[in-house]
């Protein structure tokens, strides 16, 4: 340890000399900042319209009655659907499926009125592909809502001719009703569901990459040992100095990301953004400890890149932030709990989103807190890495 | 003539073999490439397929406030509990305490059934349930809603049958289902999200791998300043720019035969995916993929000037690259901007051309257009990489030449 009045002496050379090193390298300005923000401006405008509206949709209309005729109308109704075309035969309809020309289709059978009217209940049946899912799953909901409400209004009709009252009629048809309120997210806006957590998964797969690539480039330009000497050989010192200015940053990076996502965009922020900023500065630090860690274990730059490269991209799938954590085999449940954007997701989920009092969260804070104080036991490995200063290609 | 003709397709020929065989060397000295050409391209499949294996979500809890405590109220609670998509955790004595479940994240849903549930259904009024959803997973939400709705609707139909006293089953199921409605989701039945995902995932893992393992072994090259070997040594035959291009572009497509029938063939019959489309038809189209991507990285690869800085221009991208494929969100639903620039991204046409013929069955006649596409950008990579090499070429010349000229003059 450097003495106490030497530390930060020390501490700001060594600062001074990393903050050369990236504004002196081009490599850290793009993936400091232009890679970030390449990303933020991708997710963010692909999914501004929060769901895909206008899904071409084909009919096979096979009646060619008035009836058919207004149930086609009824789904040109429908925000999601967008009725393009109109085939002869399923054959057809199934081969434009293929082609990607439709994502689903519709077909109304052969002497459809005149069985509705002699009430042999004529068979509608719809065709979604979930080879793509979010268009497959809109279809397959705006189908089922449109058919059901053709068959209650084909109900309404009869019982209007039964001479039924008109307010007695809805309970008929519809006896329980759901109230559905999606806390946070009442558009199911993709945008909200995913950018949330997907963007600063990508900031950290840079994060992890850029951390281990500074520290590894150390040895491989052989400046090892002279990083080391600049920091009067304190090991602890010299990675807070040269990991200080990129933990500053990125957290600007992150919190610019936050300032698109709750200010620009608007998405829910229940609790203030105090808890999600807390949370961003400890998932960048989180993630440079898991970036040392790595570097610790393998000072073989290669190798430590592939590391926090599988880390980060694994990250999205294995964090549960698209397919539920909960719903995979057991053996991952452990894997998803150390990972850092697991436990960013599950604060935004509380903080952000539900508005859950912080003591819920208090457990994910500091499990990232822990991250980024996970090195500390490996940094001799490091050290004597440093000093050999070996490269290995 | 014909004979000076036929003597330079030779020494063409030569000259391509001599760069391929070279690149081999180069190739399988490389510790890096080959993490990337076959590691990467063999392990990432089999965790993605076992991450997503259980495919779809079930048994998804929820936590219920039953005000009414009657007879239809628990019997609608049974029959979500009986539902495969959902479960009850708990029935809690208020909302408090629901909450307090929520808020621990061991349920992820409340359903409330007011007080007066039975007694509006006695009066032949519409009786409510409220359902609040958490949203941090929409796949936890679909469940909630597709079972709540499917419940909801059955009930009210027995509801409503109860009213028509004397009637026969089939004069009901006539009365309250007058035009019965039948789902059918094709090609992938389950809504599997795996099915769904690794395809397209293969495809850019396929790419990335290329581009990876391409941009390491160059970034390698002019660390090293090794770029003299391109065009010194090798004057018996002809310093072409397209034997050079050609031959490495060769090297790296026959390492990836191998790897193709594994990711495209092997895993998907190995996790039991979707795999409707003829084989032999689905190595036709990525003949065009794979040139377009080995194109692509030798493009990409002039601006790597290190052999790790590529992980830091690549790896990120990889996200974007499946996002622009359009197999979430839908490509022409896309900003027109991304849609161009996605156009000029091998992976974007991959995706749609395999997910298409592997997937839902498509032949290769359907897929006309990405295949098409997939040549153009064969050549337009061919013409960029003969460009980027032709320059870089040019460039070390160039300062051979200033070395050349700084040494005599220090020498005198």
């Amino acid at each position: 340890m450097g003495t106490f009045t030497t530390g930060p002496k020390i501490l700001w050379q060594v600062i001074v000399r990393e903050l050369h090193q990236l504004v002196s390298r081009p490599i850290y300005l793009f993936s400091i900042v232009i890679a970030p923000l390449i990303s933020y401006a991708f997710f963010l405008s692909l999914m501004a319209n929060g769901l895909p509206e206008e899904l071409p949709t084909a009919v096979v209309d096979l009646d060619h009655s008035a009836t058919s005729r207004n149930l086609t109308r009824q789904f040109t109704t429908v925000s999601s659907l967008a009725i393009t075309t109109e085939y002869a035969s399923f054959y057809e309809a199934r081969k434009a499926m293929q082609k990607g020309e439709i994502f689903g289709f519709i077909i109304i059978p052969p002497s459809f009125e005149a069985d509705i009217m002699a009430n042999r209940q004529p068979e509608v049946s719809y065709y979604t592909t979930d080879a793509f899912l979010i268009p497959g799953a809109l279809e397959f909901r705006s189908f089922k809502t449109t058919t059901t409400l053709a068959a209650a209004a084909a109900v309404q009709q009869t019982l209007l001719a039964r001479g039924e009252y008109e307010r007695d009629i809805l309970p008929q048809i519809q006896p329980i009703t759901v109230d559905m309120h999606p806390l946070g997210n009442p558009w199911i806006s993709y945008s909200i569901y995913l950018n949330n957590t997907f963007l600063p998964g990508v900031l950290g797969v840079i994060i992890l990459l850029t951390t281990i690539f500074s520290i590894g480039s150390e040895i491989k330009r052989a400046t090892s040992r002279e990083w080391l000497k600049t920091a009067d050989d304190n090991i602890l010192l010299a990675i807070l100095g040269k990991l200080l200015p990129q933990t500053l940053l990125f957290f600007l990076m992150g919190a610019l990301c936050q300032l698109l996502l709750y200010g620009y965009f608007g998405f829910p922020l229940q609790n203030g953004i105090g808890p999600m900023l807390a949370a961003m500065l400890l998932f960048v630090m989180a993630l440079q400890g898991v970036s040392i860690f790595f570097i610790c274990m393998a000072p073989s730059l290669r190798i430590a890149l592939s590391m926090g490269g599988l880390f980060g991209v694994v990250s999205f799938s294995l964090a549960g932030i698209s397919f539920p954590a909960e719903a995979m085999y057991p053996t991952f449940h452990l894997l998803t709990d150390i990972l850092p954007l697991r436990h960013y997701f599950i604060i935004y989920a509380d903080q952000a989103l539900n508005g859950v009092p912080l003591y819920y969260s208090r457990i994910h804070y500091m499990a990232l807190f822990i991250y980024a104080l996970l090195p500390l036991p490996f940094l001799p490995l490091l050290k004597r890495a440093l000093h050999r200063q070996v490269y290995v290609a | 003539m014909g004979n000076r003709f036929f003597t330079s397709i030779k020494t063409g020929l030569a000259d391509i073999g001599y760069i391929w065989r070279k690149e081999y060397v180069a190739v399988f000295r490389d510790m890096g490439a080959l993490l990337f050409f076959f590691a990467l391209p063999f392990a990432y499949p089999l965790l993605y397929a076992f991450i997503y294996n259980p495919e779809a979500v079930y048994d998804v809890p929820l936590a219920v406030v039953d005000n009414s405590r009657t007879q239809l109220s628990r019997e609608m609670c049974r029959r979500i509990d009986a539902s495969p998509n959902t479960k009850v955790l708990s029935y809690c004595a208020n909302l408090d305490e629901a909450k307090e479940l929520m808020y621990q994240r061991d349920c992820f849903g409340i359903l409330e059934i007011p007080a007066d549930f039975d007694k509006k259904l006695a009066r032949g009024e519409q009786s409510p349930v409220v359902f609040y959803s958490d949203m941090s997973l929409l796949l936890n939400y679909k469940n909630f809603l597709i079972t709540l709705t499917d419940v909801s609707l059955d009930m009210g139909r027995e509801l409503q049958s109860r009213t028509l006293t004397g009637a026969t089953p089939a004069q009901i199921d006539m009365v309250t289902n007058p035009i019965p409605a039948f789902s059918f989701t094709l090609y992938n039945p389950t809504g599997g999200f795996a099915s769904f995902v690794i395809p397209a995932l293969l495809i850019v893992i396929m790419q990335q791998s290329l581009i990876l393992g391409i941009g390491i072994l160059a970034g390698g090259f002019y660390e090293h300043r090794k770029l003299r070997h391109y065009y010194q040594h090798r004057e018996k035959i002809r310093n072409n720019i397209l034997h050079l291009v050609l031959g490495k572009a060769i090297c790296y497509y026959s390492l990836y035969i191998v790897t193709t029938m594994y990711m495209l063939h092997i895993i998907p019959w190995l996790f039991d995916y979707p795999q409707l489309g003829s084989q032999w038809e689905i190595y036709a189209f990525m003949a065009p993929f794979l040139l377009s991507s080995i194109f692509f990285g030798m493009t990409l690869s002039v601006f790597v000037r290190e052999r790790e800085s590529v992980f830091l221009i690549i790896v990120f991208t990889s996200m974007i690259f499946l996002f622009i494929s359009g197999i979430t969100w839908p490509y022409d639903r896309m900003p027109v901007v991304w849609q161009v620039l996605g156009s000029l991204i091998p992976s974007t046409w991959g995706v749609e051309g395999f997910v298409r013929m592997n997937t839902e069955g498509a032949s290769i006649v359907d897929v006309k257009g990405p295949f098409l596409h997939l040549w153009g950008l064969t050549i337009f990579y061919f013409i960029t990489t003969c460009i980027a090499y032709s320059y870089q070429i040019w460039k070390d010349k160039q300062r051979k030449r200033t070395e050349a000229v700084s040494d005599t003059t220090e020498s005198k």
